[in-house]
């Protein structure tokens, strides 16, 4: 069953502060997602793997192309959506992983794992114990639950933000290193999660740096190249 | 669906355009956040909007469950019924919102009397628990606001406002003369009651962390025009008019 279909995807940025300075980041890219199976996206720094995952999630516009996602059911249109239907399919469908924590102030790291959970409808006491055992999951200690992660170490605000991308379930998952700079105890913890989600039908697009992580979820690979030119 | 929408909007005060031809939906429960520097015309068009000012042209258009109508259709009664019952204003100076000569509670329990609710004991107790939701001690709701510091004010007046559950707030720059510290408070009890209570939100900000951390969408005014609309992390982390661009890279990065 195809989860995601995206073909013809085109992106530049025009930087109006660079004197208006058009980068071609992507030409012409596509893939397809099966639901249970992980593509791994390779290729050399700057040939817009990142670019691709943000696209896919609708947080960069793509110039050109489309991006169809099942859906509640049915397959539909990502790409140029209003943004209402984007936030649906984002609450519902596609969840994005990045390594990187934007932690608000005053919210507890349980919070902010449960946050997606609340969105979508799941009442507070099941969201939040869904939330304890994903930051158990991932080695989080318990009285660091009911804390704002503003303070917390790198690698702990990491594995909050791993937390709340592996709590909601989604059908389809976008990584961008998820184990970047974890140890080898939580590198194992978040290939579990991968092979979890999996498991249950998840489709997931990663960008794994590190082989072993590579070799250990997916079984296929897209390779990107930069862009030659740029007009 | 749209909650309230602005049709090719022009407001002039003198020569100047505040407001050149803007259109602006809103949906149920959605949180949009007009971002712009001074005199970009974003708090002309939340005034606009809110029926404060009348516009020279266009219109604004409200569903109040029988589809989208003009605000200004039922004559000057109606559209206070709309600011009364339905919308809630958050304004950034707390002081000319709030009554200083009256209660905390009966700050919160006027706007219950005025949305018709009649029983002296019911009304106390809804000031009470909204006292608690905005984390100010009820023990002190029968005290007058002038010993509250700016931030509790500003809590005072945000539950005031929410207290009659409306389906639309407007805030004007709501953490806007706040300590850092403090706003982060009152943004994180906003987005929880909000999202709790389901109202949408047309929110006036220069502050582009603030609308991040609020919005669903992002509206980039520039000398009265919207340049740039879009989900809030597109527009923030993708952002495509030049001038979105210049107040996303002049901000300095937490």
């Amino acid at each position: 069953m195809i989860a995601l279909e995206a073909s013809g995807i085109a992106k530049s940025f025009v930087l109006h502060l660079q004197r208006g300075v058009r980068l071609g980041v992507l030409r012409d890219a596509g893939l397809t997602l099966r639901a249970g199976e992980c593509v791994a996206l390779t290729g050399p720094s700057g040939a817009g793997k990142s670019t691709l995952l943000r696209a896919l999630y609708g947080n960069y516009r793509a110039d050109a192309g489309s991006i169809r996602v099942r859906h509640r059911g049915a397959m539909v249109e990502l790409a140029g959506a209003p943004a209402a239907h984007v936030i649906e399919i984002r609450r519902e469908t596609i969840g994005h992983v990045s390594q990187f924590l934007r932690a608000m102030p005053r919210v507890p790291a349980r919070d902010i794992v449960a946050a997606p959970l609340l969105e979508r409808g799941m009442d507070e006491a099941a969201a939040r114990a869904r939330a304890e055992a994903m930051l158990d999951a991932l080695g989080i200690p318990k009285a660091l639950h009911t804390l704002p992660p503003v303070t917390f170490s790198g690698g702990e605000q990491q594995r909050v933000n791993l937390a709340r991308g592996f709590a909601g379930d989604w059908p389809i998952l976008l990584l961008d290193e998820p184990t970047a700079s974890l140890d080898a105890a939580n590198r194992d913890r978040v290939i579990a999660l991968m092979r979890a989600a999996r498991s249950r039908g998840a489709a997931l697009l990663g960008i794994f740096h590190d082989p072993l992580v590579r070799d250990a979820i997916a079984d296929a690979e897209l390779r990107l190249e930069p862009l030659k030119e740029q007009a | 669906m749209t909650l309230m929408a602005a049709e090719r909007v022009t407001r002039r005060f003198g020569a100047v355009a505040a407001l050149e031809d803007v259109s602006l939906a809103i949906g149920r429960r959605e949180i949009v956040a007009i971002v712009g520097e001074s005199g970009s015309g974003k708090s002309t068009l939340l005034n606009v909007m809110s029926g404060r000012l009348a516009p020279d042209a266009g219109r604004v258009m409200y569903d109040s469950g029988a589809g989208l109508a003009p605000i200004a259709a039922g004559g000057e009664a109606a559209l206070l019924d709309l600011q009364r019952r339905r919308w809630g204003f958050v304004a950034q100076e707390p002081r000319l919102a709030l009554r200083m000569n009256v209660s905390a509670g009966g700050n919160i329990g006027e706007r219950l009397m005025v949305a018709g609710a009649r029983n002296y004991g019911a009304i106390r107790a809804a000031a009470a628990r909204w006292l608690e939701t905005v984390e100010i001690d009820p023990a002190r709701i029968d005290e007058l606001p002038r010993g509250f510091s700016g931030g509790m004010l500003q809590r005072l007046q945000i539950a005031a406002t929410l207290v009659t559950e409306p389906e639309l707030v407007f805030m004007d720059e709501p953490t806007g003369g706040l300590d850092v510290s403090v706003q982060a408070r009152i943004l994180d009890l906003v987005r929880g009651l909000v999202r709790r209570l389901g109202v949408a939100v047309l929110l006036v900000t220069h502050d582009i962390g603030v609308a991040r951390l609020l919005a669903d969408r992002i509206v980039v005014m520039r000398q009265g025009r919207i340049v740039e609309t879009g989900l809030a992390d597109q527009v923030l982390d993708d952002p495509q008019h030049e001038y979105t661009q210049l107040l996303v890279a002049s901000v300095l990065p937490a």
